[in-house]
């Protein structure tokens, strides 16, 4: 906003972030913060999940005071009420709503989605008073896909020096990209990577896990994993690899490409279908990563979490893969419990 | 044969026939319960709906050790009690007295809730079944556009195309027609019914319709349905005539009950509330089904409308017009914890809702089907504050 640039907040999990980009504008990640809920308990009852809660909470605070517009996507039954609990508790920052069609497999998916698309395409333009064309469409495009190539290459970067990037620091590279310029975000990263590359990692003799989840950016709990020498040598979490996994094709329509990324996307507990089942897809990263377990961050009161989890247990279980599972809460001061769970976790594998 | 005893029988002969299918070797399916249900209608097919299973067992009391056989698989206890109670079926069909089939095939339409497409998805995954899935999405504006008709147009055809290779059966578009005015008959006459209650002097309790549900949910596309709606509107008819010329004594409040019935609880519900002279004239709920439209398009859209898949002008709306129409003098807000789609909208929808008509609206906490989320002594008294600022408005 420092360089007069509009600036419009993103809650999870896919919003169509290039057309902002290509409107002259700033994408701004909103997953929720950890503080206490107190003035959004007017909107939801207790029962729905801490990041929207936490949004709401920032928003009605006025924490986000001069940002231009908010989009919400209808990916779960609390997002969709998210869409009209903003409009009466948040008044003066519009909302812009992102339906996405879920039966992907139907010959009418790409249209509608399309459509939906082009209206949010046509409203980002009034709020930004700068066309989309053609030409910023597709620079927006290769400097997402540059990003996602990045961040994909530093992820397996990370799991190669356990030791020198540690589940914090790996966090704090994948948290940055949701509060500034992409393509500034590009370049930091990729200097990490040329950096990585140049020293030797150092010898690590702990506990190599993937992560699973929607969020994993707790500090405490991070720490707590590096305490009991537990590394991420990659992961499944909504808002770091999901983000980064499914590209946009070139093609002449943008709008097209975007659409065709939402409906190419798979193993992901809001998204219906795809081309692989997420007890899959966690399994066999595990085995190409070689890693010793799996950690599920379960995010409390995430019912499409939820619903995943007896298959990717099952799963787990019967190709022999330990597995962790910490229930978080934005508001949750104190990770004694999961410390402990995270320490018996770790023993057990090393022994 | 009394209307009520009719809808029972038929509730009983429609499980029965589903259960006799199957073991002829007939294919069933489940399908959830806004899914248009004029297409397997016109295919003649076999389905159950697991909604209205789940419910039953609710009120059969035997819902909390479904729940609890599912949750020892790993489904949060937080998840949809209806789903959560079927997944327990699923798992374990000793642990309840009315039995239904398993499936061979699923229809799952997404106007309802995210949640009941991962429902769907488990039982595709776990049962090794066909799923066709009619996606219905939410809609954050007050109508439906040109766009979202053509995407559920489509669909409809496609889950045709898919159901006659799954069944065998073939679709015969005149047998639509015959169910599209068929299911039409059944709702406005379900709407009749409903409308009996706008009458300040009423025989008819309207928690009673939530016993009749079962047939206007799984039934609303044939023509025993029709004509036991047409019985039971004849005799409700009759007995409010013969009731107002006895002057018999007027119910003392009319109140709008708002969100899913809590079946746990419908006998404690409806005994408390005519206990304190209250009548429950409307529900959004049971108003759901009342599905009225005239042509094909009218009826997808119709299907667009239903209550979880509209934006919260729309849904305040709803409530309005019901509240309006039936004269109420009151809201009562079930907030079940189980169903975050309905309860999440609701605190802003209330305050609009007092804003616009002056009338005392109370909450209470429960659950569509684990009882373990009710608390009688809560709800009584926030049933008993609810009176007393009735009678004081």
């Amino acid at each position: 906003m420092n360089q007069g640039k509009k600036v419009i907040g993103c809650f999870p999990l896919y919003t169509p972030e290039p057309l902002i980009y290509a409107a002259g504008m700033i994408p701004f990640g909103m997953w929720g913060a950890e503080m206490e809920v107190k003035v959004a308990k007017n909107y939801f009852p207790a029962y729905v999940c801490g990041i929207i809660q936490t949004d709401f909470e920032l928003a009605m605070r006025g924490v986000f005071n001069g940002i231009s517009g908010v989009m919400i996507t209808t990916l779960c039954d609390s997002l969709k009420c998210a869409t009209q609990n903003w409009k009466y508790a948040v008044p003066d920052i519009e909302i812009i709503p992102m339906v996405h069609p879920q039966n992907r497999e139907s010959g009418g998916a790409f249209s509608f989605l399309y459509e939906q698309y082009k209206t949010v395409a046509e409203r980002l333009e009034t709020i930004s008073g700068k066309k989309i064309t053609k030409e910023s469409l597709r620079e927006a495009i290769n400097i997402y896909n540059e990003h996602n190539e990045v961040m994909r290459c530093f992820l397996e970067m990370a799991g190669k020096y356990p030791k020198e990037i540690s589940p914090l620091k790996r966090n704090y590279v994948i948290k940055s990209g949701y509060f500034m310029d992409k393509k500034e975000h590009t370049e930091l990263v990729r200097q990490v990577i040329k950096d990585l590359k140049g020293i030797v990692p150092k010898r690590f003799s702990g506990v190599r896990v993937v992560t699973t989840g929607i969020i994993a950016d707790s500090e405490d709990l991070l720490k707590v994993f590096e305490e009991n020498k537990i590394t991420i040598v990659a992961d499944d979490v909504a808002h770091e690899s999901r983000q980064f996994r499914v590209d946009i094709l070139h093609e002449n329509d943008g709008i097209a490409a975007l659409v065709r990324q939402y409906l190419n996307m798979y193993a992901c507990s809001t998204v219906i279908g795809g081309k692989i089942n997420r007890e899959e897809y966690i399994s066999n990263l595990v085995k190409q990563t070689n890693a010793d377990g799996v950690i599920m961050v379960m995010t409390k009161f995430c019912d499409p979490e939820e619903y995943d989890y007896p298959l990717i247990k099952e799963k787990l279980d019967k190709n022999g893969i330990p597995m962790l599972t910490i229930e978080v809460d934005k508001q949750i001061e104190n990770y004694e419990q999961a410390a402990t769970a995270v320490q018996t976790f770790q023993e057990m594998i090393r022994l | 044969m009394k209307a009520k005893e009719r809808i029972s029988l038929l509730v009983k002969q429609y499980y029965e026939s589903a259960n006799n299918a199957k073991a002829r070797g007939e294919k069933v399916g489940w399908v959830t319960s806004n899914f248009p249900q004029e297409i397997i209608e016109a295919m003649d097919l076999y389905v159950i709906y697991p909604e209205n299973h789940s419910a039953t067992i609710a009120v059969n009391g035997e819902d909390v050790c479904c729940c609890k056989e599912a949750e020892a698989v790993g489904f949060s206890n937080d998840l949809c009690s209806y789903a959560k109670i079927n997944l327990g079926y699923c798992l374990n069909s000793n642990l309840v007295a009315e039995k239904i089939p398993m499936p061979d095939y699923l229809l799952c339409c997404s106007n309802i809730c995210h949640q009941l497409m991962k429902w769907y998805k488990y039982l595709e995954r776990t049962l090794n079944i066909p799923l066709i899935l009619i996606d219905i999405p939410y809609n954050t504006d007050y109508f439906t556009d040109n766009t979202r008709l053509q995407y559920i147009k489509i669909q409809f055809n496609e889950a045709i195309q898919k159901l006659e290779g799954i069944t065998g059966h073939k679709f015969n578009e005149n047998r639509l027609k015959e169910v599209m005015q068929i299911s039409n008959y059944s709702g406005r006459l379900w709407n009749k019914i409903s409308d009996l209650l706008i009458e300040q002097t009423t025989a008819l309790r309207g928690t009673d319709l939530f016993n009749y549900m079962g047939i206007i949910v799984c039934q609303r596309g044939k023509i025993t349905t029709v004509e036991a709606l047409q019985q039971l509107y004849d005799e409700m008819s009759n007995k409010n005539e013969k009731y107002k010329k006895k002057k018999k004594e007027e119910w003392d409040y009319r109140i709008l009950y708002e969100g899913i019935c809590c079946w746990p609880a419908l006998i404690k519900l409806s005994v408390s509330l005519a206990r304190y002279g209250i009548n429950m004239v409307g529900a959004i709920y049971t108003n759901a089904y009342g599905i009225e439209y005239q042509t094909f398009d009218e009826m997808l859209l119709a299907y667009t409308y239903v209550p979880n898949a509209v934006n919260l002008e729309r849904a305040k709306d709803m409530r309005v017009s019901e509240i309006k129409k039936k004269k109420c003098d009151g809201m009562l807000v079930h907030m079940s914890r189980s169903c975050k789609i309905w309860s999440g909208i609701m605190y802003e929808m209330i305050r609009q809702i007092e804003r616009e008509e002056s009338i005392p609206v109370v909450t209470f906490d429960g659950d569509q089907a684990d009882k373990q989320c009710f608390s009688e002594a809560q709800f009584d008294t926030r049933l008993q504050g609810f009176y007393e600022l009735m009678k004081e408005n």
